[in-house]
């Protein structure tokens, strides 16, 4: 977990008070902080271009909300990544075409095509998996999604996904397994994949 | 059962991997330069928060990412179709100001010189529509509403709203109408950084009663108590902006749209061009945005889908400017003077019935001016 050099505080370094003094220092070391994981993980979500909207998006939403952050119910990360979940509502489509993209690009059979030493075949088969993957979760729904993403890409753990999405720590873990066993259960097989893409239109 | 129809499932490692490796090369760092200096210009409170412009981002290559820029440009043609209308500054950036007006309309956002003991102080007066309890009679009444904010913005805030005995009826006669006041008179208040609400509001004696003097505060402590001892909402909203809230903004249209499009903590319903116009109106009728804010707000607005802009556009009370409109379950317009981006006035009128015998009456009209005084009540 990354510290936020806040000085001493009741609740700790990665749970500033922001509610009080000049906010630009407080904002410009959140920023710092958390800015280039958060750019990362929306990225891979919704590409560089949104991402960046809305990593710009989410900070000046913080800025003008500091009051409503409450150091005792969780990280300052958990809030902005709470704040860019409810954000991304706006991109969800522009994410689910990324997914069904992807996919379709795996099920094209571009990848598998060539012939490849080992080590190639080795990474084309890891796209094609990654590609596999993309049309089942671009049939989770926005929750499972966001559960489930925040853990795996943005490296969060479940009782900070809790804070960021305002559930309880054990739904969150329920709704871990849940999903995980999902997509083991109906990830498609690489024959499958050109027919699951197909239908996600 | 043959092996053929046995679905293969995945394990953990396998879905593990497949997550890791799903879209890993997406997330560069070439854009954040210009949004962190956005940030500490709005939370520094920078007279001009403009976004500063940050190294390009750099392009990369996959095809989602292509569609993902395809929906974008897609969003921003949305927004096109109004700004071309009007020929507003940027339009060049995506087209070429063209459509209804031969010259690009210059929003210039001149702010006047404000001393440092100063105030601002702005001033909407007008008439709003009542009913009788019976609902028979209905009056226009008169009402102004004074404010005044000084130049640190996070001090005390005094507002003054007054009722008059002016009234206009529009039906029956009846004297029981049902005013906000019982009487006509005063409501004065004051709050630190404007965070007005029921429980820091401290009345205190008309200002125009004091003979231009600084009204007599009795408790400066009401402040100081907000202030230990929070009751008041935490953070203010587009419903109520306050210091916080204003001197946040960002002056960058783009940023500013896409804020306008975002619901309220306590709603989950996207805002309404309506919603927008009323949001944007009410952070200009406060006074506080700078020249940058106000026409970044208006830029925002002008790019709402559902927003009308007007040309040579007259409003209550001879007001004569840029008019922005939206039609909707109400008729809402406000006037701003191009040469400042200063409000100069609003209507409201209901598009449905409204009370007996009273379909599509403006409901509220609204003038104001701006200005700097040496101090509240003057």
């Amino acid at each position: 977990m990354q510290v936020i050099q806040e000085g001493p505080g009741v609740w700790g370094q990665d749970r500033p008070d922001l509610g009080v003094g000049d906010p630009a220092p407080a904002f410009g070391r959140l920023f710092d902080a958390h800015a280039g994981s958060l750019q990362r993980y929306l990225a891979r979500r919704v590409g560089d271009d949104a991402a960046n909207d809305l990593v710009a998006e989410t900070f000046l939403v913080a800025l003008r909300r500091r009051e409503s952050y409450r150091p005792e119910l969780g990280t300052a990360r958990s809030w902005l990544y709470g704040i860019a979940t409810n954000l991304m509502r706006h991109h969800v489509r522009s994410e689910l075409r990324g997914l069904r993209a992807t996919s379709r690009l795996a099920a094209s059979g571009e990848l598998t095509t060539a012939p490849h030493d080992g080590r190639v075949a080795e990474q084309v088969d890891a796209q094609v998996r990654a590609g596999q993957l993309a049309g089942a979760l671009a049939k989770l729904s926005t929750a499972d999604r966001d559960t489930l993403l925040l853990v795996s890409w943005a490296g969060l753990e479940p009782s900070e996904v809790a804070e960021a999405l305002g559930v309880p720590p054990g739904t969150v873990r329920s709704r871990l397994h849940r999903i995980r066993r999902w997509l083991r259960a109906n990830a498609p097989a690489p024959a499958e994949t050109l027919e699951e893409a197909n239908d996600l239109d | 059962m043959t092996e053929d129809n046995v679905r293969k499932m995945w394990s953990d490692a396998e879905l593990d991997a497949a997550l890791h490796d799903l879209h890993r090369e997406a997330g560069s760092e070439d854009g954040l330069a210009s949004a962190r200096a956005a940030l500490l210009a709005a939370a520094s409170g920078a007279p001009d928060g403009r976004r500063l412009e940050g190294p390009p981002a750099k392009k990369r290559g996959g095809s989602w990412r292509w569609i993902a820029v395809a929906a974008a440009v897609t969003a921003l043609t949305g927004g096109l179709v109004v700004a071309k209308e009007i020929g507003l500054p940027g339009a060049t950036d995506i087209g070429g100001p063209v459509g209804t007006t031969d010259q690009p309309l210059v929003l210039k956002g001149s702010d006047l010189p404000l001393p440092s003991d100063g105030y601002r102080h702005s001033v909407r007066s007008g008439w709003v529509l009542l009913f009788s309890a019976d609902g028979k009679s209905s009056a226009y009444v008169e009402e102004r509403e004074d404010r005044w904010i000084p130049a640190d913005p996070q001090g005390d805030w005094w507002m003054s709203r007054t009722q008059t005995d002016n009234v206009r009826w529009r039906t029956g006669g009846s004297n029981k109408l049902v005013l906000p006041l019982q009487q006509p008179g005063s409501h004065n208040r004051i709050a630190r950084g404007g965070r007005f609400g029921p429980d820091v509001a401290t009345i205190y004696p008309n200002p125009t009663t004091t003979n231009n003097q600084v009204p007599p505060v009795s408790s400066p402590h009401s402040t100081t108590t907000a202030k230990t001892t929070p009751q008041y909402p935490p953070s203010a909203d587009w419903d109520a902006p306050d210091a916080d809230f204003i001197t946040a903004l960002p002056a960058d249209s783009s940023i500013l749209r896409k804020l306008l499009a975002i619901p309220d903590s306590n709603s989950t319903a996207d805002p309404t061009a309506e919603d927008a116009l009323n949001r944007v109106r009410n952070v200009l009728e406060v006074g506080l945005a700078n020249g940058a804010q106000r026409v970044a707000l208006c830029e925002a607005l002008a790019m709402f889908n559902g927003v009308t802009v007007r040309e040579n556009m007259e409003g209550p009370g001879g007001t004569h400017g840029l008019g922005f409109e939206v039609n909707d379950t109400e008729h809402l317009v406000i006037v701003i003077d191009p040469s400042t981006t200063q409000l100069l006035s609003s209507t409201e009128t209901s598009r449905k019935k409204y009370g007996p015998n009273a379909p599509d009456v403006n409901t509220r009209e609204s003038t104001y001016t701006f200005s700097i005084a040496p101090a509240p009540g003057v």
